[in-house]
Formats: structure tokens, C-alpha cells, sequence
């Protein structure tokens, strides 16, 4: 094995990892708020992806703008299904909740299958980014830079927000203690809304990335890596948007670097390595990477 | 209370979504009543990984049942198509065959490209008496494993591999393989075995270079493909064993790692998904084993591709069309030939098959023997199209 | 000022406020007693908007609030300073204190108020930029009704400000109070510490079980037998 071996797969690591993260993300955030594990989150990465195809393929408009598009589509889609599935229940315990954003998930998924056709379809990309660059045998497409690079825009945007405008700090108010956060008079319903939308629109954009990267889109493509952020999300801390992140990259590195350093036959036990990571995670810190295990107040 | 109200309210959708699954074809008479038609069920994926081979296979099994009820049926009776969704899962796929045994009381059933879901389902109507023909599966062994009334419209996994295997090594010369296999699916680890016997028997023992495993829809190929890169020999094939949902993105993902080496599979790579989600790559030199070629001259083949057309405004996708258009034509010559609805009777009949020409070659079963010997047709990309190559009998 | 009319406050099945009425005039600052589940933080809740009464009026400056939702209470000027303190630890004892003017759009006011609370407390001033949660006991209480106070409210609704508290602590957070009756803010003012309550409140109401039980001027409750043996230990 050699150091370019090494290297290339870091490389891809990060960029399968940049993906989980931005998803793992969104879901940790509305964690953080709500205590709601939203199942459904996969579905919204899907329906970004094809709102990114449409305004790509019916306007033939440029990539940014189908980006930027797709992440507010899918920002208004996210804030509906909480206002309709997820708002009447507010209070109830987490199990009725979780069955619920089951069933908010299966529900796109076969709306989808109807609307969209059941079959995969190609993403084609701009051909500038399927450009390769080999250095030293190491090869990386446009496209890969473009997803390790918009990822980490987003968290620096989404960091900003969070620590520096009036609705970032509300909504670490509110993850920390809603009942007190009312009090100050932030309306709860605005913020968990903010939290959909910003959650739904990084999933659009690692919608519009896998799809990309991997050159298909399908009804049911959200439900793996809704799972894997997920997953993500627990190995870094759920509720953690810190850990959510860190998680996600160490998924991606460990699922490709495992297949990579593992002789060639295990190869097809990968999501058997991603449970075997997140037991060991939580057998050391149960609570997560950079999670924090704690009471919660009434 | 309005909690409750609302959580059942999605319920409801949810599962009234769910079970827009099942669809009931008549095929041409909608006021056939029950007793005046012939009944035969069909079981398809029409839903997740199977859909792109399972949705034209179906379309070409209606496409022949609404031919035959055109010319006056059989046995003076329309027959009447009734597919239920296998929606890729195992589980759905028993259940669809328990329905249209208990239920529908079928006389003969079809469906399935794949070997998983035809032994879910194969087994139910072996237990019904009722005999089942898979169109595409093509594990060779799936009639002894389900039973007597469990019959293979395709040629088995050995014989495409064997194809691919003999037009690798004879036209394209190749020495060593690369051989990347999906170890979810029970047809991608048979083709690569059998592949691999074949390799081996020409090129020594020596000739795999390396055999790498990924599982049906990982999506992710780059740890599998930078091990293949950093290979210190190169291999002159690489033998890609997947499914219809893969193959696409593991060939562009491929080429576009700049590697250029050829391509060879099996009827897993007979999927518009091939052209479609492979792009550019899928145009370099990849090569594949299916059932038929639809370009071919031959008479029954542009027949089949000219009513397909009339029927759904598009070429047939793939050969699984034609295959789901053979077997509904193999049943109905079947019980014709029985002059009986008893699905017994119909089994024997079907065992009894000789010379019986179809779109994907002439099908005989031997005695005993329920896989039919049949002709193999190497495929090619070009253009993102299909193009013929050659046709054999390994 | 505020006006409770025969409210009924239920946790799922458990009655917890029996037909409370109670009247705050303003400017007054009127203590609510009571021993540990009489219902007074229930009462509290309920006026700000965490809980709904499920029958009876409150009555804020004129109009029932008991069907507005809590952070439309906070713009009406009404700050409700929990019990437990339950500042947001993992926040800055500024970002604490900003929260607390969540609604408010006058930034220049802010900032004079902000000045205001680091000249009640100066110790918060100095730990601006210490997450809250590393504050001590006492700290924290000052962090709390700093940030209740950055909402600039008319009434203001303590919960046991005094809760676990040392005692030099206690004496200076009721300093703090009474400064801010004296400032014209009214008060509604829960405490379980009865004599030091009824030292500084005009009137008070004695809870027990859901029901008031007494009510009247802060001296009379002090002399009263009964409120004596049951809440100043004598």
C-alpha cells in the first residue's frame, strides 16, 4: 500500500463525509430543538436533488442557481411537513413523534415513486465539473472540490448564523431549554420553522452533491443517507450541530477507508463497518463525540 | 385528540399510497366475468432496484396476452393478466404469489428477473400446484431448488457467463480479469463463479487478478476502484457482476477514475440504466451477455419491436421485454396444447416443450431438465446505444 | 394591573389551582406564599402563558391573556423570571442578557438597560463573556433577573428567587427587588421564604393546596398566628 493509495482515499472519504455531514446536520438541529428524530429528513435530500434536476433541466438554468433554488424549495417543503405533521403533535412524547416522521417518510417516498416514476433517472452535470485533475496518480474531479468546498461554505455560514444573528442564538436557546427561551418571549414556532428550513436546505444541497457526484437520482435515494446522517449525527452527539459535522466526516472516512485498507471480500459489508463504528462510538462516549449527556429540564 | 386525529390521518395516506400497488388488467375485454376468462398472474418488481428490468418485462408480457385475446384467445377464453407489484422485497413477493393463488386462482404464473425473488415466490406456487415461469431469472439450479412445477423462460447464469467468458478471451484477447461482484444478490455471485470456471479454464488459475465485493446500492465505488488503480499489474478485463441499479454508476465512475480497460457482464447490464446513468463511460468498450438484441434482422424480433412500439410509444428497453413477451406466449402455447385450464395439466404441457421459436431464441426443455438451451447475444455500447455483436451457443 | 378571576389549572388529571382570584395593583409589589405543591408556580405558569387555565380570566392591562401565546405576553410587558433560574448555560452571560431583550427592536434602549443590570449586578458585567453555566448559585439568580429585566417589563413575576441560595446572597437579591418596586416596576413575587417576602411586599396571598387560603396587607400576614406558625417557623 502506498502513500497515494492512502491519500486518494482520504480524499474520497471526505468527500462521501462532506455529504453525510450536511445532512447529519439538519437532523441533529431539529434534534437539538425538538427531541424529534425526523426519519423524513432523507426524503427532503431527495426532493432537493430533483428540484435541482428540474430547475437544471426545464430552465436550463446554471447550477448555482438550481443549487440556491432547490435548498429554498426544499426549505419551504421542510417548514410544511412541520407544520403539518409535526406541529400537532408538540408535546407529545418522542415515540408518537418518531412514528410519525416514519410515516411523513414513507409517505414521500411512494408520492414520489407516483409523481416521479419509480425509475432511477441519470443527473447529468455541467462538463466543467466532471473535469479530472491527476497529481501523482491521485485523480479528483471538479466535482469532488465542489463538494468539500460548498460543505464547508455551508458550515461557516451556518456557524455565523448560529453564533451571531438574533434567530442563531434563540435557536441554541431553545436546544438548551424551550420552556425558558419562551419565556424570553422568542416564539418557538418561528424558530423550529427556521431549524426545518435551514436543516432542509443543506440536505437539498448533499442532495444535489450525491446525485451529482454519482450521476442518479431516484424516489428512494434520500433513505440511506437519511439513515447514515443519522447514524452521523449519533456518533458525533445527537443535538451536537458540531458534532453532527465531525460525525459525518468520520462515517465517510471510515466507510471508504475501511473498504480500502480491508482485504477485497469484505468489501460489501460496509454498512455492517458503519455499525460496528457507531457501537464502538457510543461502548467509549455514549454520549457521542462531542455530545453532552444531560437532564433536561421542564 | 387532535393529536390522534392527526396521526391516524397520515396513517391513512400512508397506506392508502401503499396499496395503490395491485392493478387488475383486463387484458382486453373489460366485461369479461369471472369463469370466462383464463387467469395468469404476473409478479413483477415494478418499485426499487428491480424496476428497470421487471417494468419492461411486464409491458411485454401484456403486450402478448392482448395479441392472443386480438386473435380470439385460447381455448376460445381471453386471458386475463393479473399483476401484482414484488416491489424488490422478498416478503411482497410470497405474498403477491399467496393472492393470486388463494385469491385469483390463477392457472399459471410469470414474473421476476432475478433469482431471489423468484425463489420467494416459486415455492407458494409449487405448494398451490400451480406452475410458475420465471422470465428472467437465471440461476440454473432455481428449478431444483423450488420444484417440479418452477420453469426458467431465460438460459441459465452459466450459460451467459460462459458467453462473456468466450467472447472476452477469443475477440477481445484478454489474458487476466478484474472481477468486482455484488455479494447481496444471489445471480451476481453465480455469474462471477461461473465467469471465473470459465476464465480460469483458458487463461490458468492464475488469470483473476483480483476479485473485489460491494452490496446492491452502495452508490459509493471509489475505496473498490482506487484498490483496482493501484493494482502494481494491470488487468486486461474487468468482469463487473451487478445488478441493473448499479452497473450504470459503477461504469461511469470507472471511466471516469481514467480507467479505460474493457467492461464484460451479464443480462444485469441489459438496463436502459446502463446508458443512462453511465453517460460517456458506458460508451467505452463495455460489452455484455443478454437474452436477444433487438436491432437483430431476424423476422420474430422486428415484429416484437414494431407492436412494442404501437403499444407504448417506445422501443423496448431492454431484452427483458422480449422475455416477459416470450413467456406469455410459452403459457399460452402450453395450454393450448394441454386443451385444459388445470394448471397440472399446463405444467405438463410447458414440460413438454420442444422447438417452440421466440424472440430470445428457440426454446426446448429436455427431459428433466427445466432451463432451456438456448442462444446468447453479446451486446455492445455505442453511441449510447445497444449494438449487436455476435450471438452464440456456448 | 393584573387581574386573576377564579382561574382552574389542571396537570393532565391532578387539579392544581382551585379558583384562584388575585388582584396587582400597579406599582404594588404583592408576595404569593405557600408550602412546596401549594400551586403558586403553577399559578406563575399560567399567567405567563406556559400553561392555559381552563376556566376563569387574566385579566393584563385590560385585556385576558389566557388564550395569547407566551411570547406575545412578553411584548405586552409582562417577564416572568423562573423558578431554578434556568439560565442557558452553554450561551455567554451576555448573549443571556441580550435574549432576554429578544423582542426588542430600540437597540440604543437596550444597551442603557444593559448598563442598568451591570450597574445592579456589577459581577455580570465582568463575566460578560463567561458561558453562563460557570457562574456559581448566587450568580446565576443575577444573570436570571437581569435577563427578565432586559425585556423592560412593567410586571415582573419572580419564582423563588431565593432558592438555595446563601443567606448574604438572599439579602441582596430582595435589595434588588425592592429597588425595582421602588423604580415603579410592579411585582408579583413567589417565595417560600415568607418573612423576608412579606418585608418587603405591600400585600400577600397564602397558598395551600390550590386554594387561597389568607390574603392581605404584608403587615397583617406577618402578625397573623397562623402564617406565623406555618411559614416563619414561629
Amino acid at each position: 500500500m502506498s502513500g497515494t493509495y492512502l491519500l486518494q482515499n482520504l480524499i474520497d472519504g471526505i468527500s462521501l463525509g462532506s455529504i453525510y455531514a450536511l445532512v447529519a446536520i439538519g437532523f441533529s438541529m431539529t434534534y437539538s430543538i425538538l427531541r424529534l428524530i425526523n426519519f423524513a429528513h432523507g426524503d427532503i435530500l431527495m426532493i432537493g436533488a430533483y428540484s435541482g434536476l428540474f430547475i437544471m433541466v426545464a430552465w436550463q438554468l446554471p447550477l448555482w442557481a438550481s443549487l440556491l433554488g432547490a435548498m429554498i424549495f426544499a426549505a419551504f417543503v421542510g417548514m410544511l411537513v412541520e407544520r403539518i405533521a409535526y406541529r400537532p403533535l408538540r408535546g407529545s412524547n418522542e415515540e408518537a413523534t418518531l412514528i410519525t416522521s416514519l410515516a411523513v417518510s414513507i409517505f414521500i417516498e411512494n408520492l414520489g415513486i407516483m409523481v416521479l416514476s419509480p425509475q432511477p433517472r441519470g443527473f447529468a452535470i455541467p462538463k466543467f465539473l466532471t473535469k479530472l485533475h491527476t497529481i501523482n496518480e491521485i485523480t479528483i474531479s471538479n466535482m469532488t472540490i465542489l463538494i468539500i468546498s460548498l460543505a464547508i461554505i455551508l458550515m461557516l455560514v451556518l456557524t455565523y448564523f448560529v453564533i451571531c444573528t438574533r434567530m442563531g442564538v434563540a435557536m441554541r436557546a431553545c436546544s438548551e431549554n424551550i420552556n425558558a427561551a419562551r419565556l424570553m418571549g422568542v416564539n418557538i414556532n418561528k424558530v423550529v420553522a427556521c431549524a426545518f428550513a435551514v436543516g432542509s436546505g443543506m440536505a437539498a444541497v448533499a442532495g444535489i452533491m450525491l446525485a451529482g457526484q454519482y450521476g442518479r437520482i431516484e424516489p428512494l435515494m434520500g433513505f440511506v443517507p437519511g439513515l447514515k446522517a443519522f447514524i452521523a449525527a449519533v456518533i458525533g452527539g445527537i443535538g451536537s450541530i458540531p458534532g453532527a459535522a465531525l460525525g459525518g466526516y468520520v462515517l465517510g472516512l471510515s466507510e471508504i477507508l475501511l473498504v480500502a485498507l480491508l482485504p477485497a471480500a469484505y468489501s460489501g459489508y460496509r454498512d455492517a463497518f458503519v455499525f460496528i463504528i457507531l457501537i464502538l462510538v457510543l461502548l467509549f462516549k455514549p454520549a457521542g463525540l462531542l455530545g453532552t449527556l444531560e437532564g433536561r429540564k421542564v | 385528540m387532535k393529536k390522534i386525529t392527526a396521526f391516524l390521518l397520515t396513517l391513512v395516506m400512508v397506506f392508502a399510497m401503499a396499496g395503490c400497488g395491485e392493478q387488475k388488467d383486463a387484458a382486453k375485454d373489460n366485461e369479461a366475468a369471472a369463469g370466462e376468462t383464463i387467469k395468469v398472474g404476473a409478479i413483477f418488481n415494478l418499485t426499487g432496484a428491480q424496476a428497470s428490468l421487471d417494468g419492461p418485462s411486464l409491458n411485454g408480457f401484456k403486450l402478448a396476452a392482448k395479441e392472443i385475446n386480438a386473435k380470439g384467445g385460447v381455448l376460445g377464453k381471453q386471458i386475463e393478466v393479473i399483476s401484482i407489484d414484488g416491489k424488490t422485497d422478498q416478503t411482497s413477493a410470497t405474498n403477491a404469489a399467496l393472492k393470486l393463488a388463494e385469491e385469483d386462482k390463477v392457472v399459471a404464473m410469470a414474473g421476476f428477473s432475478d433469482s431471489n425473488y423468484a425463489l420467494a415466490a416459486g415455492p407458494t406456487a409449487q405448494e398451490a400446484g400451480i406452475p410458475f415461469i420465471t422470465t428472467g431469472a437465471t440461476l440454473p439450479s432455481l428449478p431444483e431448488q423450488v420444484g417440479d412445477y418452477f420453469f426458467l423462460a431465460p438460459f441459465g447464469d452459466d450459460a451467459q457467463a460462459y458467453a462473456a467468458a468466450d467472447y472476452a478471451v477469443e475477440k477481445l484477447g484478454s489474458k487476466t480479469a478484474y472481477i468486482l461482484k455484488d455479494t447481496a444478490m444471489d445471480f451476481t455471485m453465480n455469474l462471477a463463479a461461473y465467469f471465473e470456471e470459465r476464465f480460469k479454464k483458458y487463461n490458468g488459475e492464475d488469470a483473476i487478478l483480483l476479485e473485489d465485493t460491494f452490496k446492491t446500492n452502495d452508490q459509493d465505488y471509489s475505496a473498490q476502484i482506487n484498490r483496482l488503480k493501484a493494482m502494481k499489474t494491470k488487468p486486461e478485463l474487468l468482469f463487473i457482476s451487478s445488478g441493473p441499479s448499479d452497473c450504470g454508476i459503477i461504469v461511469k465512475q470507472v471511466r471516469e477514475a481514467g480507467i479505460d480497460i474493457p467492461i464484460i457482464s451479464g443480462d444485469g447490464f441489459d438496463t436502459p440504466l446502463l446508458i443512462e446513468l453511465g453517460g460517456e463511460g458506458a460508451n467505452v468498450d463495455t460489452y455484455f451477455a443478454t437474452h436477444t438484441c433487438l436491432t437483430n434482422e431476424k423476422e420474430l424480433v422486428k415484429n416484437f419491436v414494431t407492436a412494442y412500439q404501437e403499444e407504448y410509444s417506445r422501443e423496448p428497453e431492454n431484452g427483458f421485454a422480449a422475455l416477459g413477451y416470450d413467456t406469455m406466449y410459452l403459457i399460452a402455447d402450453a395450454i393450448e396444447r394441454a386443451n385444459s385450464e388445470d394448471p397440472t395439466a399446463i405444467r405438463d404441457a410447458i414440460a413438454e416443450t420442444q422447438g417452440f421459436e421466440a424472440v430470445t431464441g428457440t426454446i426446448s426443455y429436455e427431459p428433466g431438465n427445466r432451463v432451456p438451451k438456448k442462444s446468447v447475444s453479446v451486446l455492445k455500447v455505442e453511441d449510447g446505444k445497444f449494438a449487436f455483436v455476435e450471438e452464440v451457443t456456448p | 394591573m393584573l387581574e386573576l378571576n377564579d382561574i382552574n389549572v389542571y396537570y393532565g388529571k391532578i387539579h392544581a389551582v382551585k379558583n384562584i382570584s388575585l388582584k396587582i395593583k400597579k406599582g404594588e409589589l404583592v408576595a404569593l406564599l405557600g408550602a412546596n405543591g401549594a400551586g403558586k408556580t403553577t399559578t406563575l405558569r399560567t399567567i405567563s402563558g406556559m400553561l392555559r387555565a381552563k376556566s376563569g380570566s387574566i385579566i393584563f392591562d385590560g385585556q385576558d391573556i389566557n388564550k395569547i401565546e407566551a411570547h406575545k405576553i412578553v411584548a405586552m410587558g409582562l417577564a416572568h423570571c423562573p423558578e431554578g433560574r434556568q439560565v442557558f448555560s452553554r450561551l455567554s452571560v451576555l448573549e443571556n442578557l441580550k435574549i432576554g431583550a429578544f423582542l426588542r427592536k430600540d437597540h440604543k434602549k437596550i444597551e442603557k438597560d444593559l448598563e442598568l443590570v451591570y450597574s445592579l449586578f456589577p459581577v455580570l458585567a465582568e463575566r460578560k463573556n463567561q458561558s453562563a453555566g460557570t457562574l456559581s448559585g448566587g450568580e446565576q439568580q443575577m444573570l436570571a433577573i437581569g435577563r427578565s429585566l432586559m425585556s423592560n417589563p412593567s410586571l415582573l413575576l419572580f419564582d423563588e428567587p431565593s432558592l438555595g441560595l446563601a443567606p448574604i446572597i438572599i439579602e441582596k437579591i430582595f435589595e434588588v427587588i425592592k429597588e425595582l418596586k421602588n423604580e415603579g416596576k410592579t411585582i408579583l413575587l413567589v417565595e417560600q421564604n415568607a418573612y423576608n417576602a412579606l418585608a418587603i411586599a405591600d400585600r400577600g396571598y397564602v397558598l395551600e393546596t390550590g386554594n387561597i387560603k389568607l390574603s392581605g396587607e404584608a403587615g397583617d400576614l406577618l402578625a397573623n398566628d397562623e402564617v406565623k406558625k406555618a411559614y416563619l417557623g414561629g
